[in-house]
């Protein structure tokens, strides 16, 4: 398969690493309070889970002076934005990179939504074909470097692609901050399906299961595939199906 | 391990969430202690986003947010901590996509597609052509790709082994009551308008009734679109 490089992007997309990474170095040198700054950045983090405000990452090196004096033993798990992203030369680097770099497909979720067999159906038409294939690399909803995503992706893309399907990207703001800084070309996909069989077939995981079931009750069970479910089945009553008894 | 049957999985989980992470739980738990659908409802609502932050040290969110006790201690929907299993039992919260998919949207713009998981298996070749013209590839004409395309249609839509890995369930673990699905339809209807509104085309049936049950003002035009369009009979 050839490689669809810089060329097959819209011009218009291409030149929009610019905007996108601008708010990161007035960000940069605006960040005096890494909350503030990161509300600025992003309003939904001073909506997190429960309505209530969670911290994000980046702190000011000021707080992390305090810190230091008043929690010497955590100090090095506080990342400041200077640390993420650098100063602006280290960012306008990264852009220079990224021009360069655009294949990128990245599945988000939801979990128990499809993601695999969209995986499957995007890595065919991707091309890719690698064995050591791994669907969900978990990767970005950890602050890291430019330079480490540099090394990083460029590691991971096979045939010149990009691609993961992490479910859990979903949820990561952590993830949502850093894709659009490292990979701001990235396509992003979101399969979605009716939430009441979502949660249930998320129930359904194996790992949730208890391991003590007869193994003859169990054998004549088998969990819904993903598209068993809703409109195609037309109702709640058929949401779990029974094996053919043998 | 779970060891709880769905439906009591799913209100206990309604009830872990009211007591955690709402203030509400004094007027919705009665003397059985148990949650009806309005209260399912009345708990979504006051959700928010469920985003997580990382890589953020207990201690120091302890000492300079203001994150609540639940989140700081041993809640399973906190963001932060060094344990990496909090988020074991979120299938109840991961249903919510609406206020995530607003923030996604502000962050990718057009270059994030939102697919509806029925849409794209009922015609696999048509989902294939829309991934290829998004990401700028031709459609998939190597006999190994059509292969590829031909055994997920085969399995069924589903790459997991269901049959062989998720056996391992018994029948009374299985079955949906219609308590508990009047609980989730009622817990998932208002991020389900939500998502209407930012992406029209995803819709599930079991939730138009709940949705105009709620007479949401959107609900309530398109019935009076549907009244005006009817035509009158004699």
């Amino acid at each position: 398969m050839s490689c669809y490089s810089a060329a097959s992007v819209d011009p218009e997309q291409r030149n929009s690493s610019l905007s996108l990474c601008q708010p990161l170095l007035e960000d940069t040198r605006a960040a005096r309070d890494g909350q503030a700054a990161a509300r600025q950045l992003l309003p939904e983090a001073s909506h997190n889970v429960c309505g209530h405000n969670v911290a994000y990452f980046g702190f000011s090196s000021s707080m992390r002076g305090a810190l230091a004096r008043e929690a010497p033993h955590d100090r090095t798990k506080v990342i400041t934005s200077t640390d993420l992203w650098g100063n602006a030369s280290a960012v306008a680097a990264h852009q220079a990179w990224v021009r360069g770099f655009t294949n990128a497909s990245v599945i988000i979720g939801v979990q128990k939504s499809g993601t695999t067999a969209l995986d499957a159906v995007m890595r065919a038409v991707l091309g890719l074909r690698g064995k050591t294939h791994r669907k969900e690399l978990h990767v970005f909803g950890t602050p890291r470097t430019l330079d480490h995503w540099r090394r990083k992706v460029t590691g991971l893309a096979e045939n010149s692609w990009f691609v993961d399907a992490t479910p859990s990207t979903f949820q990561s703001l952590t993830a949502m901050l850093q894709f659009r800084v490292v990979l701001p070309h990235a396509r992003f996909w979101l399969i979605l399906r009716d939430p009441v069989d979502r949660c249930a077939h998320g129930w359904c995981k194996p790992s949730h299961v208890p391991h003590s079931v007869p193994p003859d009750h169990a054998a004549r069970l088998r969990c819904p595939g993903p598209f068993r479910h809703g409109t195609r089945t037309g109702g709640p009553a058929q949401q779990w199906s029974r094996a053919p008894s043998t | 391990m779970e060891s709880r049957a769905f439906n009591v999985a799913v209100h206990q989980e309604l009830r872990d969430l009211a007591l955690r992470c709402t203030h509400i739980s004094q007027r919705l738990l009665g003397s059985k202690k148990g949650i009806n659908a309005t209260g399912a409802a009345q708990i979504a609502s006051l959700l928010g986003a469920p985003l997580r932050v990382t890589n953020l040290h207990e201690s120091n969110a302890r000492q300079y947010t203001t994150l609540p006790a639940c989140l700081q201690q041993s809640c399973w929907l906190r963001p932060i901590g060094r344990t990496a299993d909090a988020g074991c039992k979120e299938y109840l919260i991961r249903g919510l996509v609406s206020k995530n998919l607003v923030a996604w949207r502000r962050h990718a713009g057009r270059r994030l597609a939102v697919l509806r998981l029925e849409d794209v298996f009922s015609n696999l070749t048509r989902t294939a052509r829309v991934l290829a013209a998004m990401v700028g590839v031709p459609m998939p004409t190597a006999t190994w790709q059509q292969q590829a395309l031909s055994q997920l249609l085969a399995k069924d839509g589903c790459f997991h082994g269901c049959q062989t890995a998720k056996v391992n369930q018994t029948e009374h673990l299985h079955v949906m009551n219609a308590a508990a699905e009047r609980k989730l339809v009622a817990f998932y209807a208002a991020d389900q308008a939500a998502l209407r509104r930012l992406e029209p085309s995803m819709r599930w049936p079991r939730f138009d009734t709940e949705r105009a049950r709620l007479q949401t003002p959107e609900a309530t035009a398109e019935l009076e679109e549907g009244t005006r369009s009817r035509p009158a009979s004699r």
